[in-house]
């Protein structure tokens, strides 16, 4: 089961809206959270819908409508959505409205945009696309689910070009609440977020979305996704089962360990939940193999995984590691097979498979 | 009555984010739905949540309610009958 990415695009904490590429320029942040460098709207939705829309929708719109663009203007077969919490800001609202009206009359917009399939349904109706529109939320799975279902859509023949996008919002509530948990640092440089050894992270959010197709075009070479893999909380010390899980999904894609030229890292700098990715790094894979980090550009959320397809995907199409997410001494070389392992919480961990070359 | 119009103009922008409007850009006859304003059925029920939630003044009657806010100068009479029947 496998896919060729035809397009990307990202609305994140980093510059990454106006080009396909990485930017040149890494945004700073001294703070507890990253929240998203938005572009302007109005070039993008018009205007007219624009003022009903929360942040969220607007950025999950403008990432669809830019990556759709990049693809060449392909109507997709399928628009799929993974959330984990879908859009929270007006969820919040509209439940502190219920409360301050004691359940009586509330403002309509707050609940019509409240919903976790908003992106997915406003993107259709866009696009007055009437194919198959599904959400998936399942905390950090929901991206990885999204893509699962693009992928067997495709290998099922139910279509050829799937939207698929990952978004979440970052919501003061959501950082507040989470932060009486110990979820968060104290507020630090992002820049200095991954090897700082103590607990907690700095919370993110980012819309990111992807043409994936199975009708490869004519020179029939590109970014391939060659398969997803998910599984649920083995123990913490348990690396064995983790390199077990790793060692059966390449077998699963036909890939040699010993193929793997990069490996993307989930590191968020929490010291309770990066020792599974040092651990990684101390002989599993081969010595040469480079690592990379990201979310000290993105920051952590559920669907942070999907700023990491798009950086696999920049990072093969332009056979540039940028020095800001290369975590070895390694000189540059070709890069053709790039894995992405990311683990939340020690929770939920997936394994996605890129590779540079012929579906 | 003047006033009461200027603060239901500035009311109306808030309520329904007409972030491109400001108060001088419509008049209080300015017809607030399809021509005029543009706004449409999911702006109507801002705006009686506005009537409700701010002025006090509910409006049961969906004839009534297509007349009241046919524009700013019919709400803002409408407002001003209801605080005068009720003090």
């Amino acid at each position: 089961m496998k896919a060729i990415i035809k397009a990307s695009s990202v609305i994140s904490p980093q510059h990454t809206h106006s080009a396909e590429g990485f930017p040149s320029v890494i945004n700073e942040v001294i703070s507890d959270r990253l929240t998203c460098l938005e572009p302007d709207y109005r070039n993008l939705i018009n205007p007219i819908q624009l003022r009903r829309m929360p942040r969220i929708l607007k950025m999950g719109l403008a990432a669809s409508q830019l990556c759709i663009s990049r693809a060449g203007g392909v109507d997709p077969d399928a628009i799929i959505v993974g959330t984990g919490l879908g859009c929270l800001d007006n969820l919040e609202k509209f439940l502190l409205e219920v409360i301050d009206n004691q359940e009586r009359i509330t403002s309509v917009l707050p609940f019509i945009n409240s919903t976790h399939n908003a992106v997915a349904a406003q993107v259709a109706m866009l696009l007055k696309n009437h194919n198959y529109n599904i959400t998936y939320c399942h905390r950090a799975f929901s991206f990885e689910s999204a893509l699962q279902d693009a992928l067997m859509q495709i290998e099922e023949k139910q279509a050829q070009h799937v939207l698929v996008g990952g978004i979440d919002e970052c919501t003061h509530d959501y950082v507040k609440l989470h932060g009486y948990l110990g979820y968060w640092k104290k507020p630090l440089s992002n820049l200095q977020l991954l090897g700082s050894g103590s607990s907690g992270t700095i919370a993110g959010e980012g819309a990111s979305f992807f043409m994936v197709s199975g009708q490869p075009d004519k020179d029939v070479t590109g970014i391939i996704l060659q398969g997803i893999h998910t599984f649920l909380t083995p123990q913490v010390s348990d690396l064995d089962s983790i390199e077990h899980e790793i060692t059966w999904f390449l077998r699963k894609c036909r890939t040699e360990l010993q193929d793997i030229d990069g490996v993307l890292l989930g590191l968020n700098g929490d010291n309770h939940f990066d020792q599974a990715y040092y651990a990684l790094q101390k002989g599993f894979f081969p010595d040469q193999t480079i690592y990379m980090g990201y979310k000290h550009l993105c920051g952590e959320y559920y669907t942070a995984t999907a700023f990491a397809l798009w950086l696999g995907f920049v990072t093969l199409k332009s056979q540039q590691i940028p020095d800001a997410v290369n975590l070895t001494r390694i000189p540059d070389k070709p890069v053709k097979n790039l894995l992405l392992y990311n683990n939340f919480r020690n929770t939920e961990h997936s394994l996605i498979l890129l590779k540079n070359g012929a579906l | 009555m003047e006033e009461l119009i200027r603060q239901l103009k500035l009311d109306i922008i808030e309520a329904l984010s007409l972030e491109d409007v400001v108060a001088d850009d419509f008049d209080a006859d300015t017809p607030l739905f399809v021509e005029g304003l543009g706004l449409d059925s999911i702006d109507a029920l801002e705006l009686i949540l506005l009537m409700e939630r701010k002025y006090g003044v509910k409006i049961e009657d969906p004839k009534e309610r297509r007349n009241v806010l046919r524009n700013v100068r019919a709400m803002a009479i409408c407002i001003t009958n209801h605080t005068n029947t009720n003090g």
